[in-house]
């Protein structure tokens, strides 16, 4: 809690500090306080066993609003971290109106409500504090008429998937008769045992699945993240791909998982057919595109349909799976999307052409891609394998034709993650313009290359907090 | 006769009908048309749907919880269309209009 509470009163001063001025001291300060929430936060993850965590806020939180226990602490932590890899990464442009560091900040607020929501009034109001600062960074670029299209397009799906998800809320409330996660849960076990079918709760589940999809961009709900990723500045955009993609999961997993698991043979299969859809889509999609960052798109959208396993498994095998492959993704995304933005210089062209002579350049930002792009296609030795062997081992048994599905998908997408190698490594007619690489840069580009390996070579290393 | 008995004799479910064609014509509009502004109406139509269904549930179990919800959602759907408007203004500024069936510059 009290992580939260630095974030969100950091946020308003960074918000008001940063106004017309470049982003040299409001970085800085939101580094600090990302810092300060992440201590916080261990602090509260090792001492979740012995006392209550709200501490000396007892009295004035509702408590069946929030939930500080271990699952939700994990959450942020990872979410926390993600934005410190992206601001750590991303700092470069030192662009004028350092306010959008306070929109992050409150963006970053919503997501830690929406992994620790215990409340559906909370899920809610964390999804749009989440999306609604999104809506303006999406935008941000205010003369480029590519940004423009994707501020549009995803406030429009982003409001629409909002009122659906509520529908299913409303629902849910109507059949349950209550809003709270716990009770939800009590009330949807004891109706499986007693053997009733409740068309109210039925619905409501299915509508809520429908908005949670549309959040993940999953199939079929797919069609607008490959634009909205395409237009928006590269910080908003590996912004999306991390950590709105980490508070998503979480939410999804936390409400499906833990709150309406008891039904799974409500909404399983459909959850399992939407999987398998989306990781054949996102892959077969992701082949065809010219354009590296259009690619990376669609490969999120690929990374979400194996991260939809982790739903569809028993809860612990599935916690912990979804935290690996979380951390997996987040690791590797973050240093492909810097390489990205650097390679890109300063126009707007993302080809994979643009990648042409990296190998001349630098040994140390080759080794970076090689593993990263080794992460994200699931090679062994990488963050990536670990996370698609536990994703994979978790649902073996109850969803064998979801593991073929997988399995297809992942060979299909070692197609397209090497395809730059012929362009980094064996390209004679390099254009790339070499560029200067800060400490800052180096230390983040370094945390993260350890994490893949680290995480690569042994998984355990996530289970020791426990 | 006393105007509040015409609502005692509705049971639940027509509240539940009127709210999900209320709610299936925003849908319905957001599916079809192409106008931006239009497009923000009809997304507000579905959220007011939910509106009605929460405070009718929440009517009709005596339980406050549904009231606060409604209470949430509009102030969320003030702030969402306040953001919404601005961003549709600044296209406006760069295209001279508000059809999103001209946004086909990002596709693939």
């Amino acid at each position: 809690m009290t992580s939260l509470l630095i974030l969100f009163l950091g946020a308003i001063v960074v918000l008001y500090y940063g106004i017309n001025k470049p982003e040299g001291k409001s970085l800085l300060m939101t580094v600090i306080l990302l810092l300060a929430a992440l201590s916080s936060l261990v602090y509260d993850l090792l001492t979740v066993k012995n006392r209550n965590v709200l501490g000396w806020l007892t009295e004035y939180v509702p408590e069946n609003m929030l939930i500080w226990n271990f699952n939700s602490i994990a959450f942020s932590i990872v979410l926390v971290l993600a934005f410190l890899l992206v601001l750590g990464l991303f700092s470069r442009n030192n662009y004028i109106g350092a306010d959008l560091l306070g929109l992050m900040l409150f963006s970053v607020c919503g997501g830690m409500l929406m992994t620790s929501f215990s409340n559906l009034i909370m899920l809610f109001l964390g999804i749009e504090c989440l999306s609604i600062p999104l809506y303006v960074l999406a935008g941000s670029k205010k003369s480029d008429l590519a940004s423009n299209e994707s501020a549009v397009k995803y406030f429009l799906m982003g409001a629409f998937s909002t009122a659906i998800f509520l529908m299913g809320c409303a629902f849910l409330y109507g059949g349950t008769g209550s809003l709270e996660l716990e009770s939800i849960s009590r009330a949807t076990s004891m109706i499986t045992h007693l053997g009733i079918k409740s068309n109210l709760i039925f619905s409501g589940i299915i509508l809520l699945m429908a908005g949670m999809l549309f959040k993940i961009s999953a199939f079929p709900f797919h069609f607008w993240s490959p634009d909205v990723y395409d237009g928006s500045p590269n910080r908003t955009t590996v912004f999306m791909a991390t950590v709105v993609k980490i508070a998503a999961f979480a939410a999804f997993y936390r409400l499906f998982n833990e709150g309406l698991g008891d039904v799974k043979n409500w909404w399983g299969v459909t959850l399992a057919v939407s999987a398998g859809a989306t990781i054949l889509f996102g892959n077969i999609a992701a082949i065809r595109q010219s354009s590296f960052k259009r690619m990376l798109a669609y490969s999120s959208v690929a990374h979400a349909g194996y991260m939809l396993m982790a739903i569809l498994a028993l809860p612990q095998n599935g916690f912990w799976a979804l935290l690996v492959y979380l951390i997996a993704y987040t690791s590797s995304a973050v240093s492909v999307f810097y390489l990205l933005d650097r390679t890109s210089g300063e126009n707007s062209n993302f080809s994979f052409d643009n990648f042409n002579g990296l190998g001349k350049q630098s040994k140390w930002l080759s080794l970076i891609l090689i593993v990263s792009m080794f992460s994200m296609a699931g090679i062994p030795m990488t963050a990536g394998f670990a996370g698609k062997y536990g994703l994979f081992s978790s649902i073996i048994t109850s969803y064998p034709w979801l593991l073929y599905a997988a399995l297809i998908g992942s060979a299909i997408s070692i197609a397209y993650y090497f395809r730059v190698f012929k362009h980094a490594f064996f390209s004679e007619d390099g254009t790339l313009v070499a560029w200067k690489i800060g400490t800052m840069e180096w230390i983040f580009l370094a945390l993260s290359l350890t994490i893949t390996l680290l995480v690569g070579c042994w998984p355990a290393v996530i289970t020791l907090c426990k | 006769m006393n105007p509040d008995s015409v609502f005692n004799t509705l049971d639940i479910s027509h509240y539940i009908y009127l709210s999900s064609v209320l709610f299936c014509i925003g849908l319905f509009g957001v599916l079809t048309r192409r106008n931006a502004i239009v497009l923000l109406m009809c997304i507000e139509l579905m959220l007011n749907a939910v509106n009605l269904l929460f405070v009718a549930f929440s009517s009709y179990m005596g339980d406050s919880a549904g009231q606060l919800f409604v209470f949430f959602i509009m102030v969320v759907a003030a702030a969402e269309a306040a953001v919404g408007l601005a961003i549709i203004v600044m296209i406006y500024r760069n295209t001279r209009s508000t059809d999103v069936g001209l946004f086909d510059k990002l596709k693939g």
